[in-house]
């Protein structure tokens, strides 16, 4: 996130007023399957920045997963999508297959979150890169997307990456794969890189490497970085912004240091008091109480009353609106920001 | 590769002795005495003995077997009764005529059967997927004979757009135009089932391949629909290729009706004829050479698997 | 990735295993390994109307068979040699008559006779020997599990109807001779399907909580293993009556089967198949029949295994 890395970007992003590579406003997705509607995503906003890492921080199931692929355009018709997605100028959710294929990949690209199933078992890695590259036109000849191939797999840490170009995935190991998906990811040189729990499948041991590295390639190659975890560890560590997911709804975003270390969303702070940091040992963690609602189920008003500790009668009939309680951050709880304010 | 191909023929040869021993066991439980029926009823006790001996029939079961199956490598599997030649020969000469016909069955078993399954599963909504689906119950209660007689009833007689039967037309000048129109008939009733089978299993293989999680990986790098299908596709070729191999022990099984049927001169109209002859050395030879063919059909379906799934190779 | 197996398992394969695949398979597989192994017909579903109605059809052509005396409207064996070759549908003669002038409708049904004991009786004996053979496999020794299936792996080795057709002829025509012969090629695969179901239930823990209460290995297998496999195994066998019935016939037609003039499936289509030209419509009767005979278990043995939920691991 150098100066230098920002200022390429804008101008990478020609007559782009805004300076954010991705603006999404109201995000919506809802599956239908066997006449059932499951509302996953209820009005997202986000707003992605160049040479900046966002993190997406929430429990399995809160939506955090739907909204890359919903961006992506990943699902097929049984999935609805509403709001927008303004990615360098063009919106997203109008767009169709045909147009959205040259911008997956090249535009923005996803590192899913286990390597095994992001590779093609029977081709070879090198294979595989050389594919994406050949796809978007950013090599001339097959002999260059080789060689470039090859750099890449260097560039992503793998030691001996001619050898690695002719491996089957089969024959890496978890790390090593991941590696070849980042390799992949950023091959196009994407303005967006969407890393969807990046280490989740890996080994504790890997997973700080593989974190550092994609510390190191954002601010090298400059893109936006959507990184979306359950970890409040890696959000701390990586992130510039970070927004708070719940039951399909962002409940707070903010800067990293406000919004985690000064978390004003019960949500927010019950997430922080059950992580274990060296500050407080394991015994005094706390649990948050309940389960969080089954997709598909639509309650009145705030998703997380029923678990929360400070809800009130109201909050059960009106859905929250994300209010701005500082300078960029923001919380969707009437009855915690009127604390804060009080 | 050459180490899977090496353990690969390893596992083959144990599996081809043990065909030679329950082919063994095929001619040892024929009822009746053979000194008896070649000597017949006027044989004397000394030349009951002597021929005997001669046969090696008063040796042990272990030694006989070594001496039968040393002559199978040498190419004698006994003499026919019926036409007093080599049955091995025989069999040998009719297996051609047999691999024509079972190797245009396979072909369009395949082709269509890859084709239909494909379209089935990109297109999982339309009619063509639901006959596919619906098809396999049909299909392993067909037996061939009928599949055969009602198209020869409805497509020869009938319709009168194919000959009803034979290899090549006698007044003819024959030629590969001739052998292909007589192909159809016999080459449809024997690929039928194989070709709704594979279908169904190209389809389901397909549908399971576009489910995996890297098929969403590829399609986030930008990779077109054709694109991604084909990954797909190379990644169910393996499980296609085992039903498939599986398909050919029934077309070789199947061609002993086929054949009888359309009077195709191969293997399975011999055995047909050697039936009712009580010509067994010729029918032990046939089921002999099919079997062989059938474990090299299934070795050279491993090898490619093998060839296209680097996983398949350890 | 063995593919050491013959035609009879890819039916078979097909029949069993590869139901719709995409009415989410995935869940339905947990829902069978998280199947309390002593109950599998706690989650019986409804059967289907198919099913119940082959059902009742089974039954019927078993009745049809026992009963030919009363329900054959002819003498199957005489025929009158002035009404030769009638056509479908003329008078009394519903399904025409033979080159012989004997009834084809009264021919079928004494034929049911031979040709459903032809299909049945192997498809038991495959049944009581396959599941011995799967029981001792899926719960000896390391060393008897890689005999018997090695064993098994040779007979895979032969196109299955071939094999049949040289014990048939080795042994001599006859019906008996057609049922060892059958029964011999229909054993592997009950074999194999049993094995598959043996080592399911075996790495259940209330196999493993029965092995500690100190029961012995026979009452183990007799009183545990054995009611947890046979529903999957009669469901298998269910449908491979189909096959055995096309097999049977098969043999018969082959002149390997029941001697002429006994009426019988697969020597009518032998018989009737010379009047293709003259007489198509009668031609394809028998052929039809057994079609549909074998279609009929291979329904039912279908909607069984839908209703008893039985999802088989055989390879």
């Amino acid at each position: 996130m150098t100066v230098e890395a920002q200022a390429e970007l804008v101008i990478d992003a020609a007559g782009e007023t805004s300076d954010a590579v991705l603006s999404v406003r109201d995000l919506t997705t809802t599956f239908t399957a066997g006449g059932q509607r499951i509302e996953a995503l209820r009005g997202i906003d986000l707003d992605l920045y160049p040479g900046r890492v966002s993190v997406l921080l929430g429990e399995s199931g809160s939506g955090k997963s739907v909204t890359a692929r919903s961006i992506l355009r990943l699902y097929g018709a049984s999935a609805i999508i509403g709001g927008s997605a303004v990615f360098e100028g063009r919106d997203l959710v109008g767009l169709n297959e045909k147009e959205m294929q040259p911008i997956r990949g090249s535009g923005i690209a996803l590192v899913p979150q286990d390597p095994t199933g992001s590779l093609d078992p029977v081709r070879r890695v090198g294979a595989q890169i050389v594919e994406v590259l050949r796809l978007h036109g950013v090599v001339d000849s097959k002999k260059e997307a080789q060689a470039r191939a090859e750099e890449l797999l260097g560039l992503v840490g793998l030691p001996d990456p001619v050898r690695a170009a002719r491996s089957f995935p089969h024959e890496m190991s978890g790390g090593m794969k991941q590696r070849v998906a980042i390799a992949i990811a950023i091959c196009c040189n994407p303005t967006l890189l969407i890393a969807d729990e990046p280490t989740t499948a890996l080994d504790v041991t890997v997973q700080a490497q593989i974190l550092d590295l994609f510390v190191e390639l954002t601010s090298s190659i400059g893109s936006a970085m959507l990184m979306i975890t359950h970890d409040v560890g890696v959000a701390k560590d990586l992130a510039d912004h970070v927004s708070v997911m719940y039951a399909g709804r962002i409940v707070e975003q903010g800067a990293t240091s406000t919004v985690l270390d000064d978390p004003v969303h019960p949500y927010t702070k019950a997430l922080l008091a059950a992580v274990p940091t060296p500050d407080v040992p394991r015994g005094n963690l706390i649990p948050i109480i309940g389960q969080p609602p089954v997709s598909g189920m639509t309650l009145p008003g705030c998703s997380f009353a029923p678990r929360c500790p400070v809800a009130q009668s109201s909050c059960t009939e009106l859905v929250p609106e994300l209010v701005s309680v500082e300078l960029g951050h923001s919380v969707a709880c009437p009855v915690a920001t009127e604390f804060g304010a009080a | 590769m050459t180490r899977f191909l090496l353990r690969r023929l390893a596992l083959t040869i144990p599996i081809l002795i043990g065909v030679s021993i329950v082919m063994f066991i095929t001619i040892k439980i024929t009822p009746g005495d053979p000194v008896a029926s070649l000597l017949g009823p006027t044989g004397s006790p000394e030349a009951r003995v002597a021929l005997t001996e001669k046969l090696g029939l008063d040796r042990p079961l272990i030694v006989q077997y070594a001496k039968w199956f040393g002559n199978i490598l040498q190419g004698d599997a006994g003499i026919s009764i019926a036409r007093q030649t080599g049955a091995l020969g025989l069999v040998w000469d009719a297996m051609q005529n047999t691999l024509v016909l079972a190797g245009f069955a396979a072909i369009l078993a395949m082709v269509v059967g890859v084709t239909i399954g494909l379209t089935a599963a990109v297109y999982p909504d339309s009619v063509l997927a639901r006959v596919v689906s619906g098809f396999s119950l049909f299909a392993i209660s067909v037996p061939q004979y009928s599949l055969a007689l009602i198209s020869i009833v409805y497509l020869a007689a009938n319709l009168g757009w194919f000959p009803t039967g034979g290899m090549n037309d006698p007044s003819g000048e024959g030629g590969l135009g001739d052998l292909l129109h007589h192909l159809w008939l016999p080459g449809i009733a024997s690929a039928l089932v194989p070709l709704g089978i594979i279908a169904r299993m190209v389809r389901s293989a397909m549908i399971d391949a576009l489910n995996e999680d890297y098929i969403e990986a590829l399609r986030s790098r930008g990779l077109p629909r054709s694109t991604v299908t084909r990954h797909a596709f190379h990644n169910a070729i393996p499980g296609i290729l085992t039903i498939a191999g599986l398909q050919a022990g029934y077309l070789l099984g199947g061609v002993v009706f086929v054949e009888t049927v359309f009077s195709w001169p191969g293997m399975g109209l011999l055995i047909f004829q050697s039936i009712s002859q009580r010509d067994l050395p010729v029918i032990q030879a046939g089921v002999l050479l099919s079997a062989l063919a059938f474990v090299l059909i299934n070795l050279v379906v491993d090898t490619i698997q093998a060839s296209i799934d680097p996983r398949l190779r350890r | 990735m063995n593919s050491r197996t013959s035609q009879l398992e890819a039916d078979q394969t097909i029949d069993l295993r590869l139901d719709n695949p995409d009415d989410g398979s995935g869940s339905a597989t947990q829902d069978s390994a998280a199947r309390e192994p002593s109950q599998p017909a706690a989650r019986r579903r409804k059967m289907t109307l198919t099913t119940r109605v082959s059902a009742v059809l089974t039954f019927a052509l078993f009745a049809v068979a026992i009963l030919a005396p009363i329900v054959a409207p002819y003498e199957p064996d005489i025929g009158d040699r002035s009404q030769r070759l009638l056509p479908l549908f003329s008078g009394s003669h519903v399904l025409g008559t033979d080159g012989q002038g004997r009834d084809i409708l009264s021919r079928i049904i004494w034929g049911a006779r031979p040709s459903l004991l032809a299909g049945v009786v192997p498809v038991l004996v495959a049944a009581l020997v396959g599941t011995a053979l799967g029981l001792v496999a899926g719960r000896g020794s390391r060393r008897v599990h890689s005999v018997i299936m090695r064993v098994l792996d040779v007979f895979y080795a032969f196109p299955a109807v071939l094999l049949a057709i040289a014990i048939a002829a080795a042994l001599g025509s006859g019906i008996s001779n057609a049922i060892v012969a059958l029964s011999f090629i229909l054993i592997p695969p009950v074999a194999r399907v049993a094995e598959a179901e043996v080592s399911r239930v075996r790495s259940t823990d209330f196999m493993e909580a029965a092995a500690v209460s100190g029961a012995g290995w026979w009452s183990i297998s007799i009183r545990h293993v054995l009611p947890n496999v046979a529903p999957a195994i009669v469901v298998y066998c269910t449908a491979l009556v189909g096959l055995s019935i096309v097999y049977a016939a098969g043999l018969g037609f082959l002149g390997l089967g029941i001697a002429p003039p006994t009426a019988e499936w697969g020597l009518m289509v032998n018989d009737l198949r010379q009047y293709t030209f003259s007489q198509p419509g009668i031609a394809v009767v028998p052929a039809v029949v057994i079609t549909i005979a074998s279609l009929l278990f291979n329904l039912l043995g279908d909607g069984l295994r839908d209703w008893l939920d039985i999802r088989s691991e055989a390879q």
